[in-house]
């Protein structure tokens, strides 16, 4: 590499810091979003995969009860039976502190004797466990719970029990844990009594021997009562990471659209700080510069470009990872399991493909302005005059792509898979056609215009119109950056206001009850609360009816199934919206025969119709389910299957309830009911809420998994908002002569101001009503083809109008934010100067 | 009056006093540098003297703000450069038409004329990209003159023209003005538009050295 030339490129960025700094802005957002979103869901991953280590050692499967605690008798018989095995018991519990600063803590009771030897054991880190059995009461702590109550070793930890208040004596601090776990580990028969379980366990760790692990496994089954299951970590950790499979892929998608936003952008400004520079490097070439010498530099131009922009963007990603760290933990907390995750790791393997990943981005989006000057004549270089003709072929050749890119979406669509990948595919084509018809259609109708606006009467819109139609494709990228952002924003507020809908009407649908009853503790000791509680509330006076549902993981011939047991009145039997089946032949075999019925996502995922059976291991062997309908469910997107909890008590073990609904008498008001219940509650451990609040809670929950898409919706369209500001400040510095002769002319310095903001105006105009047409399509691949395979979730699209007017407002809005320092710089090109020039 | 130009005050022009008559052509001599353009520039209201006063005709043009410099400019006076600076987004017409839309002037039989009188009315609907270099300074006479200004600045407005159509340009030029009693100051260091002019200045580093 000559480098002079080098040098020369390198002062032409220099000299236009303002174009430098907004590509590196473009890349940085872009790259920021993916690696804000890589590192959010590595850190929730980690601290999921570490909530399922053990720290009882380095175990390989777990015995768990069905539903509450084991009994301890089942680990006495293993190590009965099996005496070579690694075991070791593990009990959990959450119990009030008594020290001032309040809260929960979370206590873990180990065996010190039996912890499971290994090198990825947590317990190989664990300080001295066998100090815990040395005397009573004592306990290590977690750093992080420490800190947050100001308590060190040597000091004690007072905890409420059932029995008044226990001090521990805290002898050892537990190692740092990726997910801020507050814990307090104790030996098991000390947590056995504080948390008022004697005899009970959580879970029993294994370690089985790599080489028969199945053999070992078949034995041990088999030896399990009903109410316990074996399962090995590796696939509770491949169901958990299952489980927000589809979570991750939708925010995933998100965050490329930020990066293909800014890949837009990056085009925009690579295009423009070549184009200025096409004469230099016509006579660069006349003077004998190589085209591959050319084309050399140019990319190694980018690829500086794009490494620096992509390490600005692992900065960026960090603060927005903690952004969104908390909205996801929020989330995850909401619709999946318990986590507590606080801290972002940092794999630099990740890291440094998103770096690689924005430094192709920018190479790609530089190739065709690179290729094009390269390509381009010197003679053509020289002269640098306008080419319409060219123009025209451009946009002719740009709708050929578009059109390539709509059958192929079209064709995506239409192709019978399962998977997201082509479903993602096809949303990228649709908006992909969008985006390549746009610098065409902005510049026909900007043409249309042009004979509609007369120069005498309104002299500066007119000249606006002349430019964009005549300089359309500079104008159609930035209107394509922001057409696809405010689409996406468009879209993704039709998809997110129609799932709303859908799950506003199902919930006002389903719940027919007045009051609901659930367990503070669902694993609560007391197995039987709520079966009690009902018998003593159905007689409450006010309360007519009372229904019942409990949940639980039954196994089949191939992995497991949730099985929701309903009791239900006749009047909560209306709530279910039945999609597909004879409803009436359901609810006349619901209580006598083996019927079941599966949600949405359940006969999506499993190709399951009215008519077809399924096998579910009872207590008594195999029993055959036939399914009798197919109803609407947004409760859990892995699907469950309900049947009556009498035929459930018929083939399973009893298993807790979970929620009880309680029906009102009408001649009653909701206030005299849910006060004589509070009352008849005072001292159950449960929750109380009426239908209105439950429905109020579950959308906040809808609204707060949304929230995080928020986040990405905006930061979509702030790159888009760059990329208007950059283009029209490109085109500013290409016009300065332009608006020179215009000031020489006598236009003042507010007309070729509104000269530049009419072309804002109309490139928000075009890209904000042509956003419109593309979030409906986008919309409808989001909700019948995207929400379908992700969740199996089906939804009627509901176009929220007033959440679509801001949207486009937001779209002009930005548009003609956009214009405004461009316009400022335009007024200030002194007019002399044009004459200066020659 | 004086002007300078950026920190290191390059092309001071020195005072200097002459009066050109309506309808005269005055071409300004000088080598590069001299301040021919810097005069232009000036006599335009483009620039502003750093001190004393500019007056042309009744306007004051020292004591106007840029915004009534610019309403002085689309109604006084008429530019033509050196390198055409058509507006590539207009249509030769269009081009024409615009210092009219500007004074709201709505004669719609202007634009044919003066096309008529460039001998460019076959090229009205054509972009300044599609015409040849004579073709796009005739348009830029045209568009200096259309709207009649009293005063009309030309600066080397051959310069990028060959000499057969700089001949051309330049009597078609003179009578033009003439036709229509508008002053035309020319700046130029070429010799030939001297023989068209009714008073020439000769400028030397920004003083005028003579005034025939």
């Amino acid at each position: 590499m000559n480098l002079l030339l080098a040098r020369a490129s390198a002062r032409t960025l220099l000299h236009h810091p303002w174009q430098l700094a907004l590509a590196l802005l473009g890349i940085a957002i872009g790259v920021g979003m993916v690696s804000a979103v890589q590192l959010t869901q590595q850190s929730a991953r980690q601290a999921m995969r570490y909530a399922q280590t053990s720290l009882a050692g380095a175990a390989t499967d777990r015995i768990e009860a069905v539903r509450g605690r084991l009994d301890e008798t089942v680990y006495v018989e293993l190590v009965r039976q099996f005496p070579p095995l690694a075991l070791s018991p593990v009990l959990k519990g959450a119990l009030p502190v008594a020290q001032p600063a309040g809260g929960f803590i979370e206590l873990v009771g180990l065996d010190p004797l039996s912890l499971l030897e290994g090198e990825a054991g947590a317990a190989n880190t664990l300080p001295d466990p066998g100090a815990l059995i040395g005397a009573p009461n004592t306990a290590l702590i977690s750093g992080a719970l420490a800190g947050q109550l100001g308590l060190g070793v040597g000091d004690t930890l007072t905890v409420k029990t059932t029995d008044g208040p226990q001090t521990l004596s805290l002898i050892g601090l537990l190692p740092p844990m990726p997910d801020g776990g507050k814990l307090v580990v104790v030996d098991i028969a000390t947590a056995q009594e504080l948390l008022g379980l004697p005899g009970k366990l959580s879970s029993i760790e294994l370690r089985l021997p790599a080489a028969d692990a199945a053999r070992w496994r078949g034995q041990i089954s088999a030896l399990l009562p009903g109410s316990a299951h074996l399962s090995s970590i590796d696939a509770r950790l491949a169901a958990t990471e299952d489980l927000t499979r589809a979570f991750d892929i939708n925010l995933t998608a998100l965050s490329l659209l930020a990066l293909l936003v800014g890949m837009f952008l990056i085009y925009n400004t690579e295009a423009f700080l070549i184009l200025q520079r096409q004469r230099q490097f016509a006579q660069l070439r006349a003077l004998g510069v190589s085209t591959r010498e050319l084309l050399g530099l140019l990319l190694l131009e980018a690829a500086m470009l794009g490494g620096l922009g992509s390490g600005l963007g692992l900065v960026l990603g960090e603060g927005v990872a903690r952004v969104l760290l908390k909205l996801v933990a929020q989330t995850i907390n909401d619709l999946y399991y318990r986590t507590a995750i606080t801290e972002v790791s940092h794999p630099p393997l990740m890291l440094g493909g998103v770096w690689l990943l924005g430094v192709i981005a920018t190479l790609i989006a530089a190739a065709p302005p690179v290729l094009e000057t390269t390509k381009a004549s010197v003679r053509r270089g020289l002269l640098t005059r306008e080419d319409g003709a060219g123009q025209r072929r451009q946009y002719s050749l740009l709708a050929r792509w578009g059109l390539a890119a709509a059958v192929l979406a079209t064709m995506l669509l239409i192709w019978p898979s399962r998977s997201l990948i082509p479903g993602f595919l096809a949303l990228f084509c649709v908006m992909l056609a969008g985006a390549l018809w746009l610098p065409g259609v902005l510049s026909t109708l900007a043409g249309v215009a042009v004979r509609r606006v007369p120069l005498a009467r309104w002299p500066a819109l007119a000249m606006g119109l002349r430019l964009v139609a005549r300089h359309g494709g500079r104008h159609g990228l930035a209107a394509a950056a922001l057409m696809a952002a405010s689409a996406t924003a468009m879209a993704m507020t039709i998809m997110i206001g129609s799932f709303r809908v859908s799950v506003s009407d199902w919930l006002g649908t389903l719940l027919r009850a007045d009051v609901y009853i659930s367990a503070l503790e669902p694993e609560s000791a007391s197995a039987t609360l709520l079966e009690r509680l009902r018998e003593r509330l159905a007689t409450v006076p006010g309360v007519v009816a009372t229904s019942a549902v409990s949940r639980s993981r039954q196994a089949m011939t191939d992995g497991e199934a949730q099985v929701m047991a309903y009791d239900l009145p006749p009047a909560a039997r209306a709530g279910f919206h039945i999609l597909s089946g004879d409803a009436a032949a359901l609810w006349q075999a619901w209580e006598t025969a083996d019927v079941v019925m599966v949600s949405e996502p359940w006969a999506w995922r499993h190709g399951t119709q009215p008519g077809a059976q399924i096998v579910l291991r009872g207590r008594a062997g195999p029993v055959v389910f036939r399914v009798a309908a197919v109803f609407k469910d947004y409760a859990s997107e892995r699907g469950s299957i309900a049947m009556s909890r009498s035929t459930f008590l018929k083939h399973f073990e009893p298993v807790p309830l979970d929620g009880i609904g309680l029906y009102r008498d009408p001649n009653m008001s909701l206030a005299t009911l849910t006060g004589s219940l509070r009352a008849a509650l005072a001292d159950a451990p449960v929750r109380l809420h009426t239908r209105e609040e439950v429905k109020t809670e579950s959308m906040a929950v809808f609204d707060r998994t949304f929230a995080v898409t928020d986040v990405l919706r905006v930061v979509a369209l702030g790159v888009a908002v760059i990329g208007i500001v950059s283009a029209l400040l490109a085109q500013q510095f290409e016009r300065l002569r332009e608006y020179g002769v215009l000031r020489a002319l006598g236009f003042s310095a507010t007309e070729v101001a509104l000269v530049v903001l009419s072309q804002t105006a109309i490139l928000g105009l075009v890209a904000a009503s042509g956003a419109l047409p593309l979030a409906g399509l986008l919309a409808a691949v989001l909700i019948d083809v995207i929400n379908l395979r992700s969740f199996g979730w089906s939804m009627a699209l509901v176009v929220p109008w007033g959440a679509l007017a801001h949207a486009w407002l937001l779209a002009m809005g930005a548009a003609l934010l956009a214009g405004v320092y461009p316009a400022w710089c335009a007024t200030r090109a002194a007019p002399a100067a044009v004459m200066r020039d020659e | 009056m004086r002007y300078g130009s950026g920190s290191l005050s390059t092309g001071v022009l020195e005072a200097m006093d002459f009066t050109a008559e309506a309808g005269e052509f005055v071409v300004v001599l000088g080598r590069s540098g001299s301040g021919k353009s810097t005069l232009l520039n000036l006599l335009g209201g483009m620039d502003r003297p750093l001190a004393g006063t500019l007056r042309i005709g009744d306007d004051e043009l020292t004591a106007m703000d840029e915004e009534a410099r610019a309403r002085f400019r689309r109604r006084s006076i008429g530019f033509v450069f050196q390198a055409f600076n058509l507006l590539p987004t207009l249509t030769v017409a269009e081009n024409l038409a615009l210092p009219l839309a500007l004074n709201q002037r709505r004669e719609r039989d202007l634009v044919p004329a003066m096309l008529e009188r460039l001998g460019l009315h076959d090229r009205a609907a054509r972009y300044p990209d599609q015409l040849s270099g004579g073709e796009q300074q005739r348009v830029a006479i045209g568009r200096a003159l259309i709207h009649s200004p009293p005063l009309v600045l030309a600066d080397e407005p051959t310069g990028n023209l060959d000499a057969d159509t700089s001949q051309q340009v330049l009597h078609l030029f003179s009578e033009l003005v003439r036709e229509r009693g508008i002053t035309l100051v020319m700046a130029t260091h070429s010799s030939e538009p001297q023989a068209l002019a009714d008073r020439v200045l000769r400028l030397d580093h920004g003083r005028l050295v003579d005034w025939v």
